[in-house]
């Protein structure tokens, strides 16, 4: 006590004092130099970045306050349109913003009338790197929280609340969205390309070109070997179908957009991308928005490839890109929003094999993100089967009704080595409305459905695995695994390295798994 | 004394040790500000940026590639008799049976498709009565989304429905829908109670389809 006392001289604790204050401020310094130094990185990065814009068309019209009321398409003008309540800026320069419609409710509507909302989406190219740059006008979007997704990329926007601003950078191409306060209205949806390379030869007789502006062309059915090529800042309002076709390729930066077609209702679907009795179809980069029924569709086709191709459709069975008794498919670097299925696999008639998705990004507003089924046999054929197909390094950024991860038999075929691999879910939201019979996170279900099922007998699960699957928020779901009776089981499912909201799950009661004992064997789960 | 000589000596380090790092970080400020780590105000220069521009429109603009030559029908003279009459095949699939080649419908599912990858596919048509023939006229739906397709078949009549003569033998006809996506087959005109089409194959499915089965008589 006494000797601390000592010490406590009025001289020794302003040295202290000042030492630390001195340290303070060489650590302050430090580190303002080491954000400084980042921040010159970047910008010199931005000093040599190259950027590509596209103008949107001059003919659509500007979404007002009325354009923006959440009702069904009967009591709303579907149009693209110029979005108003939201501006971008890359690099300090105007990057033109669509308004597209979006779908927020999570149940069915008999009618196919459910209210429809709308979203900004832009897209730009670049190298190097892009300031965005989004002021939000609207006084009804608060900036409280904002989130870039994929949160993969670790971003952290600025907010100027006086502004009305977010800015953040990025370096990647990616699509990049952002929400406000963790709600789904009027979130942003950025598509950042990479500059287009190796252009086709426009001088080629084979390649249809259609350049920037906004185009009514009913269908395109493209014969074989050809190209169809959709300039950035294209909006075709029409369908690009083919039927026994093969050697095409369709791509560009530009929009496909079916809002000028009445939603379905289950009668006419003008499928934007439908490719049946195909052979070597090539689908890259360009958008799908608001198509009246679903969006990317391939039956009984072979050796395709997806790549790059954005979706965000709204209204009724709009599922995502469906591929139909296909085999030999790629589909990579896409992302799909969507009012049912984001990807599915199913069989209406051969068999389905070879199918890879991967490096996609997900939101599904409504039924599951990642399924296969229910039919798997719908052409009744003998011998079906669903086998080698692969889900790998998907990001759900949200999943709002039905399961993330499925695989549902609702016919005969043998459905067997389905992989699930590298799933990150930001937001699992599943169980909202009518998706509360099925709130699970995976479900394995061999089933006799009214709805689904064409054949009378029952198939099988078999050789599933499920890996490194994270759920980074939202609800504590729960999973299912039941197969039919003792003869239609679900055999040989391997479930590993499955974390919900940061905990590691290593058991299936810990990770609320319903698993009928009589009707599954061989089911594992692991660290 | 020695007490106090310590607490002098362990001052002086303190005040050497805050010189020194008051030294160093005046160091790092002058590095800072004069030798360039400090962050200018950039932006990208405006050469890096293509700014692809719209057309100018002020609503939806039809595509030259896509625009086709206005393509207008011409039906035999005559009358078509074939709704009057009976329709058959040797297969069909789904729901598109041989009475949609006759119900007067070429838009949407109206048509007849002969089950897959079963060819030769026969469509027979009875007729009404025995009538004098000079027309048949074959249609699938004319929408371009159907897409062109070839489709070979042969054409021939009957008075008794078991001995025919043949009017066209097997060729391939193409469906266009640029071209009404029709086929037109006139002939010197001839007395039969049937004509039957017999299809060998069709790029366009995997069975024979005909949206419309016509039969033209004078009368």
């Amino acid at each position: 006590m006494k000797k601390s006392a000592k010490w406590a001289t009025a001289p020794n604790i302003l040295l202290i004092i000042a030492a630390a204050a001195l340290l303070a401020a060489s650590v302050g310094v430090g580190t303002d130099i080491a954000a400084k130094k980042k921040q010159a990185a970047e910008e010199e990065k931005l000093e040599q970045a190259s950027l590509v814009l596209y103008d949107g068309p001059k003919s659509l019209k500007d979404a007002g306050a009325e354009d923006l009321v959440n009702t069904s398409e009967k009591g709303r003008d579907m149009s693209l349109m110029h979005c108003t309540d939201t501006k971008i800026t890359v690099n300090g320069y105007d990057c033109y913003v669509y308004d597209t419609n979006v779908n927020h409710t999570r149940q069915w509507v008999d009618n196919y009338l459910p209210p429809l909302s709308r979203t900004p989406v832009a897209y730009f190219d670049f190298e190097g790197a892009a300031r965005i740059e989004i002021e939000i006008t609207s006084e009804d979007i608060e900036l409280e929280q904002v989130k870039v997704s994929p949160l993969s990329r670790g971003i952290q926007a600025e907010v100027d609340q006086e502004a009305r601003t977010v800015s953040f950078l990025i370096t990647q191409p990616d699509f990049y969205t952002v929400t406000f306060n963790d709600a789904p209205e009027r979130a942003v949806h950025i598509f950042a390309g990479e500059i287009e390379k190796d252009l086709p030869d426009f001088e080629d007789d084979q390649v249809i070109y259609i350049g920037p502006g906004e185009w009514d062309i009913e269908s395109i059915v493209p014969e074989d070997g050809q190209t169809i090529y959709l300039a950035g800042g294209a909006v075709v309002h029409g369908i690009i179908n083919a039927n026994y076709a093969k050697d095409i390729t369709i791509r560009g930066r530009g929009i496909i957009d079916g809002s000028k077609l009445e939603g379905w209702k289950g009668k006419e679907a003008y499928i934007p991308l439908k490719f049946d009795h195909c052979s070597n179809i090539k689908i890259q980069d360009v958008i799908v928005l608001n198509p009246n029924a679903w969006a990317c569709q391939a039956f009984d086709s072979d050796n395709g490839t997806i790549e790059g191709l954005k979706i965000i459709s709204a209204r009724p069975n709009g599922d995502g890109i469906s591929l139909q008794s296909c085999s030999g498919y790629r589909v990579a670097d896409c992302f799909v929003r969507s009012w049912d299925d984001s990807l599915v696999v199913k069989n209406y008639d051969k068999s389905s094999r070879e199918i890879v998705f991967e490096n996609m990004q997900l939101w599904t507003d409504f039924a599951q993100s990642m399924e296969v089924g229910y039919e798997t046999n719908k052409g009744q054929q003998e011998n079906a089967v669903i086998e080698d197909v692969a889900f790998r390094n998907i990001t759900v950024l949200n999943n709002f009704h039905k399961p993330v991860i499925s695989i549902h038999n609702a016919d005969d075929a043998r459905v067997y080595d389905i992989t699930f691999q590298d799933i990150t879910v930001e937001n699992a939201q599943m169980g909202s409305g009518d998706g509360s019979e099925m709130p699970y996170l995976i479900d394995m279900h061999i089933a006799q459905s009214s709805n689904w099922s064409s054949t009378k007998e029952r198939g099988s699960i078999s050789d599933i695995i499920v890996e490194n699957v994270t759920v980074l928020s939202g609800k504590n779901c729960k999973s299912r695994i039941a197969g039919y009776d003792a003869a239609h089981k679900i055999s040989n499912v391997n479930i590993s390295n499955l974390s919900v909201l940061g905990k590691k799950i290593t058991d299936f009661e810990q990770g609320g798994f319903e698993i009928e004992e009589e009707t599954t064997e061989g089911i594992t789960i692991g660290g | 004394m020695k007490e106090t000589a310590k607490k002098g000596m362990t001052v002086t380090k303190v005040l050497i040790a805050a010189a020194a790092a008051l030294a160093v970080i005046l160091a790092a400020l002058v590095l800072y500000d004069q030798f360039g780590i400090r962050s200018k105000k950039t932006v990208m220069p405006e050469e890096n940026l293509t700014r692809v521009e719209a057309p100018e429109q002020t609503e939806a603009m039809e595509h030259e590639a896509f625009i086709k030559e206005e393509y207008v029908s011409v039906l035999p003279q005559g009358e078509n008799i074939a709704p009057l009459g009976k329709i058959e095949a040797s297969s069909f699939t789904d729901v598109y049976v041989p009475n949609k080649a006759v119900d007067g419908k070429t838009n949407g599912p109206s048509y007849w498709e002969a089950a897959k990858d079963s060819y030769p596919n026969l469509l027979t048509l009875s007729l009404h009565e025995p009538s004098s023939i000079h027309a048949v006229r074959l249609c699938l739906c004319p929408l371009k989304i159907w897409g062109k397709r070839t489709q070979e078949f042969s054409v021939r009549v009957s008075a008794d429905g078991e001995t025919y003569e043949e009017l066209f033998p097997g060729q391939a006809y193409e469906f266009d829908p640029d071209r009404g996506n029709e086929v037109v087959l006139e002939f010197d005109a001839r007395q039969a109670a049937y004509v039957q089409l017999e299809f060998y194959s069709n790029t366009g499915a995997e069975g024979a389809q005909v949206a419309e089965l016509e039969v033209y008589t004078d009368k």
